[in-house]
């Protein structure tokens, strides 16, 4: 950034690459215009790496995509996007794509779909590339550049071969190459990470971060995960419903954020390295950027909203030295956000139930094997689980970790009898639940009401066409027949869950990710089970709301007394729920123990990277107290 | 980027009429009329449609017979009119047949799987390689010229094709985890089936039901053109077509109007029904 003394071409006098002034985008459908982000001022110096950082619904991807002129249909955008001292949004869709790729490069978020699937990897990167005379490069020397640009993102041996040879990570590491391949001075990475497992996050947030500095180019990440940011970024915009509400250099902004939504992301994304005595989430969810378009958009969810508050949309302005901040009351409430942060910060005790005589599951060598439908007959048998051992004690909450294709879901749906295992046996409560086909009704209903599932994607666990309140009747109807009021049922549930009893009359369509998950896990516990089965039930959330489910968990498990196997890659949320943790690898369990112990001193090398993988900024590594 | 669009049920059925093109606005318009002649036509038709008026004989479109009599003098107007009744009846015994047969045995095939999805399937595979019309004639020409029998067939010819759809879209669905969810409640099947599923998947059977409508009109009338359907002398459009296919220089309109009528009834179905196929087919899928 400042280091850089000479003056470098197409810089401005602020010393911006890329700088966007009063970006608006809009999208048409039919008659309704809606506002997507409104009078966004951005700017990207040379060789920098800024961060935007916002939840669902917040705008940075079509920002992302505004900035390369790559809107999709029906979206327009307005204002001024500056490269070169030419405005990018009034330039023909010819004179962009020779800006795109040469000046501006973008990388996006699902390395499965982005790769042409016919065309060989060193192909998709050196096909646009050309001699000093503008001329296509020959055969031979376009596929030494194709293999040299592999080699520079770390993998030389792919030039020859095609996408769906490769893991997601390699993927997204020749989507990179392709993306570099005509020397950009600016690399826009919209979640390029997100998609990937978690220790292959890191290595190719690691990858972008040293080809930016090897490069000296200008990197513009777009990330919902703050930590993400922090670990990566110089400075960092956040985004919210369309409008920006903090800019600031990613350290200061991490060691004081200075608007209470970024505090509350901060709060919301639980550390992995200690448990925290209470989340603090913030309530409610992501508003549309037209329903907060006259007052600050996180008024009705802030906690230090005032009358004043909700006159204007309050423009950023500048607190202290080389900070933007959009609260009005920043001043005012300063000391009482670095108290709750304080606050909130505190490690709690992991409290270890007494070990029961007998588990209330128990999983012993446990195998799944699937035949692999997609190749030939006789080929070898794709081994999910590899001989699986594990107990659940009653009211006890344990975590299973580990990356996709591990075999986590697939225990999980074993334990429901959603899959029949190929061997081993599974016991449950006493009985034995190897194999759910063979059960009397007795038993059948007996395990129905000891362990129940809530899934991963809220939008399709709820049938689209019921009410929340006849999805919750049909299931009190069958387990307690003796109970007349029905009604009063439902109600108990939805308030169980923090949802309001009106609800019940709402379809599917009409609740927010978070509402759904809520109905979801109250119609798991309308059985009133003794362990609940949670297989990725945030990681289709939003931060801010993932913070809100986790804290249900933690209360429903006071209150009630129920227990939890708690499925999830996600270290930070295993070690906010559970006490004892199994890491699975490969369909093996490769280490397991208390959650503190397995998480500070991991023993297996597997588990090590695991825990290597989560992102920390310089100020995390050593622990705050 | 996902913004989660709240909207209440009007706003997307405002949105479904907005967008509809122009052909398949008029599609509905016509088909609305076809059911109001089926009901209402006998009133206002001007001639019965077997009265004969040998002292007319055959005539061209006129004052008083508005498309021409036909060589026993029998007003074409009232006949292609009447003939609205047996377009719609036949063709809706099918569909509503080849509805209920399709969606039990797809359903069945779809959930279930193992054993009784292939022996469902291997029967429809079985139909898909018989030469149906081929094996109507024959059947008919056996057992005798009937216009039930003529329904009966074509339902069982159909009914592998709805099957065949109704399978796929339930295979999708099972696999949905609010499906799982039910299984795991420990919801009994019949409920899973009847009160999750089937309604997620209406919308996909019903859109089929009008492109089996085209199929199955177009089918009789041909059987009936070939005199395998209904009895000779009867206005349905079929008949009347073939009956009058060697008067088309004397009255052209005798031949024109039936046939006109399968034509634009058959594409209206074919345009309503592609219509919905493509609104509705995404509908209940995962966002």
């Amino acid at each position: 950034m400042s280091s850089n003394a000479e003056p470098l071409r197409g810089v401005d006098a602020n010393g911006s690459l890329l700088t966007a002034v009063g970006l608006a985008i809009h999208s048409r459908i039919g008659g309704d215009q809606r506002t997507i982000v409104t009078n966004l001022d951005l700017s990207l110096n040379e060789a920098e790496t800024v961060g935007i950082v916002g939840e669902s619904g917040s705008g940075k991807s079509m920002t992302a995509r505004a900035l390369v002129g790559l809107l999709p249909t029906g979206l327009s955008a307005r204002g001024e996007v500056r490269l070169d001292g030419s405005n990018l949004l009034e330039m023909s869709q010819r004179a962009l794509s020779r800006i795109r790729g040469s000046e501006i490069a973008l990388v996006l978020q699902d390395p499965f779909t982005m790769l042409n699937p016919v065309t060989r990897c060193g192909d998709q990167v050196a096909d646009g590339l050309v001699d000093a005379r503008g001329r296509r490069l020959g055969r031979r020397t376009r596929r030494e550049e194709a293999a040299r640009r592999l080699a520079e993102v770390g993998i030389p041996e792919t030039v020859d071969r095609y996408p769906f040879e490769l893991s997601g990570g390699m993927r997204q590491r020749v989507a990179i190459a392709a993306a570099l391949a005509g020397d950009p001075r600016v690399l826009i990475a919209d979640e390029p990470s997100t998609a990937l497992d978690v220790t292959t996050q890191g290595e190719i947030l690691a990858l972008l971060k040293s080809l930016q500095t090897s490069r000296s180019m200008a990197l513009l990440l777009i990330t919902h995960d703050l930590r993400v940011a922090f670990s990566t970024c110089d400075r960092i915009y956040v985004l919210y419903a369309g409008s920006l509400l903090e800019v600031g250099d990613a350290s200061a902004v991490e060691a004081e954020p200075l608007h209470p939504y970024t505090l509350g992301l901060l709060l919301s994304e639980p550390p992995a390295d200690r448990r925290l005595t209470e989340l603090v989430a913030i309530p409610g969810s992501v508003p549309a950027a037209d329903d907060v378009a006259t007052i600050c958009p996180l008024a009705p969810r802030c906690q230090w909203a005032q009358p004043k508050c909700e006159v204007t949309n309050p423009p950023l302005k500048p607190v202290g030295a080389e900070r933007l901040s959009a609260c009005l009351r920043i001043d005012e409430i300063r000391a009482e956000m670095r108290s709750l942060r304080h606050h909130a910060e505190r490690p709690a005790v992991v409290h270890h139930p007494a070990e029961a005589s007998v588990p209330l599951v128990s999983v012993d060598n446990l195998q799944k094997t699937f035949a692999d439908a997609s190749t030939r007959r006789g080929s070898a048998p794709v081994i999910a689980l590899g001989g699986v051992s594990l107990t659940v004690g009653v009211t006890e909450s344990v975590g299973l970790v580990g990356e996709s294709g591990s075999g986590k879901t697939t225990l999980a749906r074993c334990l429901v009898g959603l899959e029949t295992p190929t061997a081993g046996a599974i016991t449950i409560d006493g009985v034995d639940a190897s194999n759910y086909g063979s059960l009397s009704a007795d038993h059948l209903r007996q395990l129905r009401r000891t362990v129940q599932i809530v899934f991963q994607d809220p939008y399709s666990s709820l049938n689209p066409l019921r009410t929340v309140g006849s999805a919750l009747k049909e299931v009190l109807e069958l387990h307690r027949k003796r109970s007349r009021n029905l009604e009063g049922g439902v109600a108990e549930l939805l308030e169980q869950v923090g949802l309001p009893a009106s609800f019940s009359r709402r379809k599917p369509v009409a609740l927010s990710g978070g509402e759904r998950q809520r109905v979801a896990i109250a119609r798991a516990l309308a059985v009133k089970p003794r362990l609940i089965i949670c297989d990725e039930p945030v990681s289709a959330l939003d931060v801010s709301v993932q913070a809100q489910i986790l804290g249900l968990f933690r209360t429903l498990r006071d209150e009630l007394g129920v227990g939890y196997l708690f499925i999830t890659h996600d270290l930070a949320v295993v070690r906010q729920v559970v006490e004892r943790v199994y890491v699975l690898y490969r369909g093996e369990v490769v280490e397991s123990g208390p959650v503190d112990a397995v998480l500070d001193h991991p023993q297996h090398a597997y588990t090590v990277r695991l825990v290597e993988s989560v992102p920390r900024s310089a100020s995390q590594q050593r622990p705050m107290r | 980027m996902t913004s989660l669009v709240v909207g209440p049920r009007a706003q997307v059925g405002r949105r479904l009429l907005r967008s509809s093109p122009l052909t398949v606005t008029v599609s509905f318009v016509f088909v609305g009329l076809l059911i109001f002649l089926a009901l209402f036509g006998p009133l206002l038709a001007p001639h019965g449609p077997e009265s004969l008026n040998l002292a007319t004989g055959l005539t061209t479109p006129n004052g008083e017979f508005w498309f021409g009599t036909d060589d026993l003098g029998r007003d074409v107007f009232s006949r292609t009119i009447y003939g609205v009744r047996y377009a719609l009846f036949g063709p809706v015994l099918i569909v509503v047949g080849a509805f209920v047969i399709g969606n039990v045995l797809g359903l069945a095939a779809g959930y279930r799987g193992g054993l009784l999805d292939a022996s469902i399937m291997r029967w429809v595979d079985l139909m898909y390689a018989v030469p149906g019309l081929l094996v109507t004639i024959v059947l008919i020409g056996v057992l005798g010229a009937s216009y039930l029998l003529a329904v009966v067939v074509l339902v069982v010819l159909t009914s592998p094709f709805d099957t065949r759809i109704i399978r796929g879209v339930t295979l999708e669905q099972r696999s949905l985890p609010y499906v799982e969810a039910a299984r795991t409640l420990g919801l009994p099947v019949r409920a899973i089936l009847f009160r999750h599923i089937f309604p997620n998947i209406l919308p996909i059977s019903f859109a089929n039901a009008f492109l089996n409508f085209a199929f199955s009109l177009v089918a009789l009338s041909a059987l009936s053109f070939l005199g395998l359907g209904i009895g000779p002398g009867t206005a349905d459009w079929g008949r009347m077509l073939s009956e009058s296919r060697l008067l088309l220089f004397d009255n052209p309109v005798a031949a024109l109007a039936p046939g006109g009528m399968i034509v634009l009834t058959a594409t209206s179905m074919n345009l309503i029904g592609d219509w919905l196929y493509d609104r509705l087919a995404d509908r209940g899928r995962a966002r």
